[in-house]
């Protein structure tokens, strides 16, 4: 089949943000590279069942987040502790103003439950609505809500985030928290 | 700073809804979110991998038998 310029081109751009959902959930690039292409090939498949107009990212999102769940409840792929390949491949910036490290936060997300970091990637990394994540995850909107809530909780916990907290000496933080006081 | 302002949500939900919690869970809220898309923003850098981009070129080809 010949894919029609306009839907090749919408799988062409979901594919950054397919690969930043899929590195960041299974914290291994080449199992997130995998994860993408099959979610690709099974979308390219079933494109019939695409229906025009509708969000094509989040009907790949929802492709590779299913393909995810399968490979994993077959135990056909161990998920890795991201601290290495993944971490080493990230090269973050050196800090600056005490932002969150970004390999601090993988390592952290790596300990949270499958159903809370979808949910909080989803809707907090990709920004997709609690609408389309809980469409995307199968799921209520209410329990999308809960899971994200548990998980900013328990990275807040593991990061050491607080009201007081040392990262508050940077300019953004400062500024949110001049926000909080209405300054 | 406006009414408007201190009343945005920090979170982007994009659905416009103004988180109820306490001001320290939307401090919490802010910097997880940030650190988040920060972590998107540089994986969302990285090029594409051809085998992805060779994947969607096959089917660039259009056949000889098709009038478009």
């Amino acid at each position: 089949m010949t894919l029609s310029p306009e839907l090749r081109d919408d799988i062409l751009k979901s594919i950054p943000s397919l690969r930043a959902f899929a590195i960041s959930l299974t914290g291994n690039i080449d199992q997130a590279d995998d994860l993408v292409q099959e979610a690709i090939v099974r979308g390219l498949s079933n494109i019939h069942r695409f229906e025009p107009g509708t969000n094509m990212q989040a009907w790949l999102f929802t492709i590779l987040r299913n393909q995810f769940h399968t490979n994993y409840r077959k135990g056909k792929r161990e998920v890795e502790d991201p601290d290495g390949a993944m971490a080493s491949r990230l090269s973050s910036p050196p800090e600056q103003g005490g932002r969150l490290d970004i390999q601090d936060l993988q390592t952290a997300l790596a300990q949270l439950p499958f159903d809370q970091r979808e949910a909080l990637l989803l809707v907090a990394a990709e920004g997709f609505s609690y609408e389309e994540a809980a469409q995307i995850c199968n799921a209520r909107v209410g329990t999308i809500k809960s899971r994200i809530n548990r998980a900013r909780t328990r990275l807040s916990e593991i990061l050491g985030i607080n009201e007081s907290d040392d990262i508050g000496t940077d300019r953004i933080t400062r500024a949110a928290i001049q926000r909080e006081q209405g300054l | 700073m406006s009414e408007d302002e201190l009343e945005r949500p920090l979170g982007r939900q994009g659905n416009g809804e103004v988180p109820k919690e306490p001001h320290s869970t939307t401090h919490i809220q802010e910097v997880i979110g940030q650190g988040l898309r920060a972590m998107y923003d540089s994986l969302k850098a990285e090029p594409i991998p051809d085998h992805l981009l060779k994947l969607l070129q096959r089917l660039d080809t259009p056949k000889k038998d098709e009038g478009q």
